[in-house]
């Protein structure tokens, strides 16, 4: 695999995780960037293809929540656009504000799944966990995801 | 049946379901339950509609992910070359470098202070850089068919694009409206049964994506091809286009098609119980709902050799979601040869998110806002522009059925998806 194509095939992989953790696009793409790039120059240590996705979500979910620890030393969570009023839930400013106040392994799952493919096999595929507990946890985000959205729109 | 301790147990079952990922057990359940069941129905139907706008929404983001992709692909494709050439000096005469044959490990980022622009004309100094197609990308024109709302955007300055595009569009210096009103040209748009055109959105920090569309005008079918940008040889001639995906709605049904890896999609929202059809912005029957009153005659322009008649309509859909449409019409078939939107929208910056939050502490943590309180955070917010430029516009071209089949070419895998209802 050269490195044309880890980014080609899995970049939009590794944004979506950033993104789950991420302020916004711009803060995610930077991320996604430095994940890629320390994925690059390990890349001849990978031994076993198939696995890489999962190998390459890590080191973005590790780069990620670094980036937070660096950024915001007192608050474990990541920022929460309190524009979340104004902007309609359907427009991403709105979702991505309730997304932000969902614990982590479930924002992960969500953002997951609807930003890279829909399906339930390659999202536990990428995070390493069994597709029953992908569809767990995706039922069970979305519902909170769903409170969260009534609270912001009533 | 009232909502009892059954249905506590339902929820996730019903979420499952509406999320389209229940086994054929667990959804025969879902669906014994709604119907025996009002209060559940009432969630469902909310957790439906909900998953739609959703689904939009994560629609309009992957389009974004997609072109930070294509970035990402273009930033290394020219850090690879540069490095290369650094190390191997002019002695090499092919150009594939890949980091394999690279005798120096990079070490550096993937250049991220190289803005697009720069990137955009490294690209068109010779290098083809290939465009991987995207069935995002396709999403991308679904998702704006399917709402008003403008796509959500990642930078703000967007000024060059309009600036380029009043050049491209300088109305005449003797500004005659040719004797045509614009409520003429209303009318024999209403008389069109279909179109023909190539767009071009322009939106800054993003490359341009350009498409060839074909619509008709009722709104109940469309077919969006995308095609690939930036492919233009080192010799200055024209740009090669290959189509990178194709979307093709059919009442109520979305079929996108990826050329590259043959996969076919299918999203289905006709159970949705909603009634089906494009949104009027996503085709040029939009123009049906202008005012000819705000019409403003731009004069005679000689455009690419043909004598052509413009008007400027300004149709704000609210105070913060403005548009401006610049219309050149054949004076001879009374019909628009190109139409050019201006979108705005008004996006939030880091300083108002900031204040909201001290905003939203201060009042334990719910933020209430009056109205009036809405529209004046809002004014504060930056406008983000879009441009949409529809040029090569033929009216009532035949149409072959085909073009519009929801079933997949031969040697395409299917997937569907459906939006249960
Ligand atoms: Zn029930």
């Amino acid at each position: 695999m050269t490195p044309e194509d880890l980014i080609r095939d899995h970049a939009q992989a590794v944004l979506s995780v950033c993104l789950a953790y991420a302020r916004n696009l711009h803060d995610a793409e930077e991320l996604a960037q430095d994940v890629l790039m320390k994925a690059i120059t390990k890349l001849p240590t990978v031994r076993d293809p198939g696995s890489i996705r999962r190998w390459l979500l890590q080191i973005a979910r590790r780069t990620s929540l670094d980036h937070l620890r660096r950024r915001r030393p007192i608050d474990p969570l990541p920022p929460e656009p309190a524009a979340a009023e104004p902007v309609p839930a359907w427009q991403f400013e709105g979702l991505h504000a309730a997304l932000a106040r969902l614990p982590d392994v479930y924002r992960e799952a969500i953002v997951l799944y609807y930003l890279d493919g829909r399906d339930c096999a390659g999202t536990a595929t990428a995070l390493g966990i069994s597709e029953v507990t992908v569809r767990q946890r995706l039922a069970r985000g979305r519902l909170m995801l769903h409170d969260l959205l009534k609270e912001a729109n009533p | 049946m009232t909502h009892g301790k059954d249905c506590e147990g339902m929820r996730e079952a019903i979420m499952t379901f509406v999320v389209g990922e229940a086994e054929e057990a667990l959804a025969d359940d879902v669906r014994r339950h709604l119907e025996a069941c009002p209060a559940c129905r009432l969630l469902h139907d909310s957790l439906a509609n909900e998953e739609r706008m959703l689904r939009a929404a994560f629609d309009t983001v992957a389009a974004e992910t997609a072109s930070i992709r294509n970035r990402l692909v273009n930033r290394w494709t020219n850090r690879t070359s540069d490095a290369h050439q650094s190390v191997q000096g002019a002695s090499r005469e092919d150009d594939d470098a890949t980091i394999t044959q690279d005798p120096t490990p990079p070490t550096v980022r993937l250049v991220p202070d190289v803005p697009t622009e720069l990137t955009d004309s490294v690209s068109r100094e010779g290098r083809s850089i290939e465009q991987p197609p995207s069935r995002w990308h396709a999403r991308r024109f679904v998702a704006m068919l399917r709402s008003k709302s403008v796509r959500w955007s990642v930078a703000a300055a967007v000024a060059a694009a309009v600036v380029l595009l009043a050049v491209e569009f300088r109305p005449g210096k003797t500004g005659r409206d040719a004797g045509i009103a614009f409520a003429d040209v209303i009318q024999h748009v209403r008389q069109a049964r279909t179109a023909a055109y190539r767009t071009v959105w322009k939106q800054a920090g993003m490359p341009d994506t350009v498409t060839r569309e074909t619509v008709n005008m009722s709104g109940k079918f469309s077919r969006t091809e995308v095609l690939g940008l930036d492919v233009q040889p080192a010799d200055g001639g024209s740009p090669v286009e290959t189509v990178t995906s194709i979307s093709i709605y059919n009442g109520g049904r979305v079929l996108s098609l990826d050329p590259r890896t043959k996969k076919a999609e299918l999203i289905d929202y006709v159970s949705d119980g909603l009634p089906h059809q494009l949104g009027p912005s996503a085709t040029l029957a939009d123009l049906l709902d202008l005012n000819p009153a705000n019409a403003v005659p731009l004069g005679v322009q000689v455009i690419n050799g043909s004598r052509l008649v413009g008007f400027r309509v300004t149709r704000d859909y609210d105070k913060f979601n403005k548009r401006t449409v610049v219309v050149w019409v054949d004076p001879e078939t009374r019909l628009p040869v190109s139409v050019e939107e201006t979108t705005k929208i008004r996006q939030p910056d880091d300083a108002t998110i900031a204040a909201l939050s001290a905003k939203k502490e201060s009042q334990n943590g719910i933020l209430k806002l009056s109205p009036d309180e809405v529209d004046e955070v809002m004014a504060r917010w930056p406008e983000v522009t879009t441009v949409r430029i529809l040029t090569n516009i033929v009216f009532d071209v035949p149409l072959d059925e085909s073009m519009f089949s929801l079933d997949p070419p031969p040697g395409y895998t299917l997937s569907i998806t459906k939006v249960p209802g």
